[in-house]
């Protein structure tokens, strides 16, 4: 067990081999901001100790949906919330929406939410649909699908629907995607407490 | 906000109590769901995922458009092969559920094709692991156990698994037994073989080990009249009663208060399992004199062994209202909830595996005078 202090100063013990490096966001490859992992209870077994170690420095919150949120549609609201919440009470310098397989299997329209979100925040929001359903597989098979929101290059809206977007969706590059662990488990090796891919 | 979990890290899904159940059968497992599901390298990683008997569909976008029957029993026919199995499960993840397939004709097709019961559990990764548990054991009792007759000194084992109190107290809880010259029918959760869970109806007594059991053991007692009892053998006092009761066949629940209170002000809590914490309860209050003990969990609580003050958690906030009081108390729970540590309390940590990502320390061994052991060294 290692001691730290958190981002709001308060004490944690946080769980350390001796023989475990500890990593911090930028380890991760993890761009400015907090990320907001949103899913099931199931979906939350990707990436397991990586992910705690975000959560433990306050980069990364989980929001855990049920099937009525999905079905009757009240996840679109539950994000916003979660949004707000996070940005009024941490003030990040940029919101990075995880999601996964049942915002696409609804088809959901993230352009409109991350496009009603900056406006409201402003701040930059990032969505990166990290979802197995679309074929995404982070050990390099394919490449996540993202980037509606790159603020930095090309602003929130219509750099989705832009030929670079699909030749490197359809190349299997990671471009768009807010972290990428492929290349830190190719130098490093794999995270103990992994718990799924 | 009630769905947002800021500083604890998520708990284990459904699925991982399936999984963990079929894991320590002669049976397989089948998930529909778009990625497969691993334990951990400190359980063996990847390669622990694969030797755990089950496996997922990998369901892709296209399926949602075709169906994923086909693609399920093309994966069951390679599971198949690699097990030989007794015995089918099947059950979908978060995604796949909403697709709609029909699990229970995926169930009946693999039933007929390959000649093993099999059937369809339904859950689909929105719960936490011992909901997993409990339908996978209730739906394994329905496929399985045949009725047959009674024999006056068997008994069952329901419920408990690592995912609990690890697998040292698992096998710690199968040698209490053994010990105790109890004669094991069937062990449900732990890991038993098909021909044993099938001749379940001849036990004449059940002991039902953590809340995830309780469904299946009232199903047996439903269908086949087999009284249970309830309870964990943790710590000496609580291990004595529980042997009583099961010599005695009598499944009246008793209250662990029966000693008088103490006025010396030590209280404290415990958070998880709710058998688990109620053996824990038992055990300071009747060997170490605190006058208040209270027990919280984000699992299953059965509401007949709740005492008063004992909560059922449902979100970090609750936690976090739940522990702002406890100054000056003494907590047994797992690290990963310190950030809401009470002022002034003293923390014990109980580790586990219902929590992702799993724990470096592992939970110390209980059984019997075990519990009062570890108690005397860290209190």
């Amino acid at each position: 067990m290692i001691d730290r202090n958190d981002r709001n100063g308060r004490h944690v013990q946080a769980e350390a081999a001796d023989n475990r490096q500890e990593r911090t966001a930028a380890d991760y490859g993890l761009l400015d901001g907090h990320i907001i992992y949103v899913g099931a209870l199931s979906c939350m077994r990707h990436r397991g100790q990586e992910f705690t170690q975000l959560q433990r420095e306050g980069r990364l919150s989980y929001l855990i949906l049920n099937e009525i949120d999905y079905i009757s549609g009240d996840y679109l609201e539950k994000i916003k919330d979660a949004a707000r919440e996070i940005a009024a009470e941490e003030h990040p310098s940029a919101l990075n929406l995880a999601v996964g397989c049942q915002g696409a299997l609804l088809s959901t329209d993230y352009r409109m939410l991350i496009g009603e979100l900056e406006k409201e925040l402003s701040i930059p929001v990032r969505i990166d649909e990290n979802c197995h359903l679309l074929g995404y597989d982070h050990h390099g098979r394919h490449g996540g699908r993202g980037e509606h929101g790159d603020w930095r290059n090309h602003g929130s809206r219509g750099d989705h629907d832009s030929h670079e977007y699909h030749r490197h969706h359809q190349e299997g590059t990671s471009k768009g995607r807010f972290f990428d662990l492929g290349g830190l488990r190719k130098n490093k090796g794999r995270q103990e407490g992994e718990t799924g891919r | 906000m009630k769905n947002l979990w800021r500083h604890i890290p998520p708990h284990r899904s459904d699925l991982f109590g399936f999984r963990e159940v079929i894991k320590n059968t002669d049976g397989v497992g089948l998930i529909d769901d778009s990625s497969q599901y691993h334990d951990g390298s400190m359980f063996g990683g990847r390669k622990g995922g694969r030797n755990s008997r089950s496996s997922s569909s990998e369901v892709r976008m296209e399926h949602v458009i075709s169906g994923s029957a086909e693609l399920l029993l093309q994966r069951f026919g390679s599971l198949g092969q690699e097990y030989d199995p007794a015995f089918a499960l099947v059950t979908h993840g978060p995604a796949a559920s909403m697709i709609g397939t029909d699990m229970d004709d995926i169930a009946r097709k693999i039933a007929q094709q390959y000649r093993i019961p099999a059937a369809f559990v339904n859950i689909n990764g929105h719960k936490t692991y011992d909901c997993g548990v409990e339908a996978t054991l209730a739906a394994m009792a329905r496929l399985l156990v045949k009725p047959a007759e009674r024999r006056a000194d068997e008994v069952n084992l329901i419920g408990g698994c690592r995912l609990d109190w690890g697998s040292e107290n698992c096998s710690a809880v199968m040698n209490w037994c053994r010990e105790r010259k109890l004669k094991v029918c069937s062990v449900w959760g732990m890991g038993d073989k098909k021909n044993n869970l099938e001749r379940a109806s001849e036990a004449a007594v059940s002991l039902v080990l953590t809340a995830s059991g309780l469904e299946t053991a009232k199903w047996l007692e439903q269908q086949f009249q087999i009284p249970y009892i309830t309870g964990v053998p943790f710590g000496k006092t609580q291990s004595e009663r529980l042997y009583h009761k099961i010599t005695s066949r009598n499944p009246a629940v008793e209250s662990c208060l029966e000693r008088a209170q103490s006025e010396n002000g030590r209280r404290a809590v415990i958070i998880g399992e709710q058998f688990m914490a109620n053996a824990f309860r038992t055990a300071l209050i009747n060997e170490y004199d605190f006058s208040e003990v209270r027990t919280a969990s984000f699992f299953a609580m059965d509401k007949a062994l709740m005492q008063p003050g004992d909560v059922k958690l449902k979100s970090e906030n609750q936690l976090k209202e739940f522990m702002e009081p406890l100054k000056n108390w003494t907590v047994f729970a797992p690290s990963l909830y310190q950030y809401y540590k009470p002022e002034q309390c003293r923390w014990i940590s109980l580790p586990g595996d219902a929590l992702l990502p799993p724990s470096d320390e592992k939970l110390p061994k209980l059984v019997e005078n075990g519990l009062d052991c570890w108690l005397a060294q860290v209190l």
